[in-house]
């Protein structure tokens, strides 16, 4: 027969691991984090490269490298790191016996993070871009169709992400798949008709496609859509990423007074759409911003994965209000608080996310002739006002160009582009 | 005086129980030591080894030989009075995983040079044969020994192609296995490039299913 003490010596010392665990190893993530707040980006990547990080959470390792490096320019190494958490998202597509179990009598910090599904749809939408950014449209045209896998899944709660879909559409575009870049547009403007941009792009691509039905209905739509430009042949894309994604918090829902459920959730917060004001070699040039506030559809993400949480919290409490009871009967009351508190302060949401998101994205066309421009934007988002200049952009009939800014972090950060 | 010496004899039941954890113990060991070392062989590129339903090298053999074989017997072609000079315009991706379908065309190419029924245009160093002849010309080669331009040969075919597929997942119900169906198929062309016709077409189809386990340690 186990010793009481013996007992609760285990219990106790399986509580410090786990919380010292989960804060030993989201430490090292926090201090990237926190450096590449603060536009140190060199020294985030630099943590993350030495960092060892629990498996568990693992894919906030490649999710945060991913981004980090995408926003330094470093384009390959980010499609190395996003690529490495697509397919560890796809290895962890199962129940794992193990880390369910210790969950059930500790928390979900135990368990690997899988990522929200807006996360898991994100990894390709920066893959995208990145595949874009490096003239590489046939990898950005893979995402996409990755993409839509994600949308199969989870597509209810993912469907307002219009900017992952406009750019899954201009992937296809630039990799001369105009079939499916329409089915796309069509899916998109029946769904979001009234968002700028997107009854024009898709005018575009039913132009190209010359399919004089779905010109005249995009078309009408245009007409309404008052910075939506059509007629000029090529484009400016500027992907401008502001900010950062608000942080998932803990919500506790007392039973009793030695027991709780803690949840996770996104603080609802005050979202603004960034303006931007463009002039193209000197001339003022009107543009179209399709927004995407990443926290709006974090939130409805995770809602949809209420259930889930939900269902597995209730087999925690039962679990863990029954081995309170039979410690209780068999070594006493007093016995049976202690490992009630204990078991209650192992009761810890799981607040993990990743923070290196930006608060928004948004896609931004700039309508140009062909040739080779200077361009100046004057950013107002919730970071502030940003001006930068761009140049030598070189553009040809019919084809997009595409540029990444990040603003929020200590400086503005303006890359690349190439042509499609 | 000494102390008498106490032997402590185990329970029957304690000593087996001993025993059993022992065993239990050291199988689980011996589990460990042989899934833990690292083995190293090499696998027959004939064999068709997949270790799920995505697209690998035994696939690319599959499709490199049936359409070259294909190409080669093919009446258009072969009537042909002078070998055909090939440029190859590469095989547009469009399946959802990064495949680089240079390794097609490069073994398509290497296979149909071997048959020697055809002749290739290197069209991936001709920003490198420009420069070199530029070089040449720039005084830095005598004259005797530089090459004659306007010498390079002109293609009279395209070859291009499309490798798509359609993935398939089995719908959400109570199971133990999730199953996926793979569809791949992969086109290849030749293009006449005077009439702009299509001379030859073929393609290669593979299906494959995959599954596993939902539950897992």
């Amino acid at each position: 027969m186990i010793d009481v003490r013996q007992w609760l010596h285990r219990l106790c010392l399986l509580a410090a691991v786990i919380l010292l665990q989960a804060c030993a190893s989201s430490g090292v993530l926090q201090t990237a984090r926190d450096q590449f707040r603060q536009g140190n980006t060199d020294a985030a990547l630099q943590t993350l490269s030495s960092a060892d990080v629990a498996k568990r959470n693992r894919l906030l390792l490649y999710l945060d490298r991913g981004l980090i490096a995408q926003a330094a320019g470093n384009y390959s190494d980010s499609i190395n790191a996003l690529s490495q958490a697509a397919d560890l998202v796809e290895k962890l597509d199962f129940v794992s016996f193990s880390e369910q179990t210790t969950s059930l009598i500790a928390n979900d910090w135990t368990t690997s993070y899988r990522g929200e599904y807006s996360e898991r749809l994100w990894i390709h939408t920066f893959q995208m871009m990145n595949y874009l950014l490096i003239n590489k449209p046939e990898g950005a045209a893979v995402e996409a169709r990755r993409a839509l896998k994600v949308f199969e899944n989870h597509g209810t709660s993912l469907k307002a992400d219009n900017v992952t879909r406009m750019l899954m559409a201009m992937s296809f575009e630039a990799a001369g798949q105009y079939d499916s870049a329409a089915v796309e547009y069509r899916k998109l403007f029946k769904d979001a008709a009234d968002v700028p941009g997107i009854a024009a792009a898709a005018l575009r691509n039913a132009k190209a496609l010359g399919r004089a039905d779905d010109a005249a209905r995009y078309a009408a739509a245009v007409s309404s859509d008052h910075t939506g430009n059509a007629s000029n042949d090529s484009e400016l894309i500027v992907l401008l990423a502001n900010g950062f994604i608000e942080a998932k918090l803990p919500g506790n829902l007392f039973i009793a007074a030695d027991m709780r459920v803690s949840f996770p959730y996104y603080p609802s917060t005050w979202q603004t759409v960034p303006t931007i004001d463009a002039t193209v070699d000197g001339q003022t040039t009107s543009t179209t911003t399709t927004p995407l506030p990443l926290l709006n559809i974090s939130q409805t993400a995770l809602n949809a994965r209420g259930k889930k949480i939900a269902a597995k919290q209730a087999l925690r409490i039962a679990a863990k209000y029954n081995i309170g009871e039979s410690v209780g009967d068999e070594y006493g009351e007093v016995t049976g608080s202690l490992v009630r508190t204990l078991l209650f302060l192992l009761e810890q949401a799981d607040t993990r996310s990743w923070e290196t998101l930006p608060a928004q994205l948004s896609l931004v066309r700039i309508p140009m002739t062909a040739g080779t421009h200077t361009v100046v934007l004057n950013i107002r988002d919730s970071t502030g006002i940003h001006s930068t200049q761009i140049e030598d952009i070189r553009t040809f009939s019919g084809r997009r160009s595409f540029r990444l800014l990040r603003t929020g972090i200590d400086t503005i950060r303006n890359d690349s582009s190439l042509t499609h | 005086m000494s102390k008498p010496l106490t032997i402590h004899t185990a329970h029957p039941h304690t000593r087996i129980a001993t025993q059993l954890l022992r065993t239990l113990a050291i199988s689980v060991m011996a589990l460990g030591i042989v899934s833990c070392a690292a083995t190293t062989r090499n696998i027959d590129p004939e064999s068709g080894t997949h270790y799920d339903a995505s697209y690998d090298f035994t696939d690319k053999k599959e499709i490199v030989d049936a359409l070259t074989s294909s190409l080669m017997g093919s009446p258009q072609i072969r009537t042909q009075p002078d070998k055909p000079i090939v440029v190859i315009y590469g095989i547009a991706n469009e399946t959802s995983e990064h495949i680089n379908t240079g390794g097609i065309t490069d073994d398509i190419r290497l296979a149909l040079l071997k048959s020697g029924q055809f002749r290739f245009i290197n069209r991936k160093q001709r920003d490198n044969l420009v420069n070199e002849a530029d070089y040449q010309y720039a005084g830095f080669v005598p004259p005797e020994q530089r090459i004659n331009e306007g010498r390079q040969l002109g293609a009279n075919y395209i070859l291009s192609g499309t490798l798509r597929s359609i993935e398939k997942n089995q719908p959400k119900q109570w199971r133990l296995n999730k199953r996926k169906l793979v569809y791949y198929s992969m086109n290849l062309e030749i293009t006449d490039l005077e009439t702009g016709e299509i001379s030859w077409a073929d393609n290669v189809e593979i299906a494959r299913e995959s599954s596993k386990p939902i539950i897992g340690w």
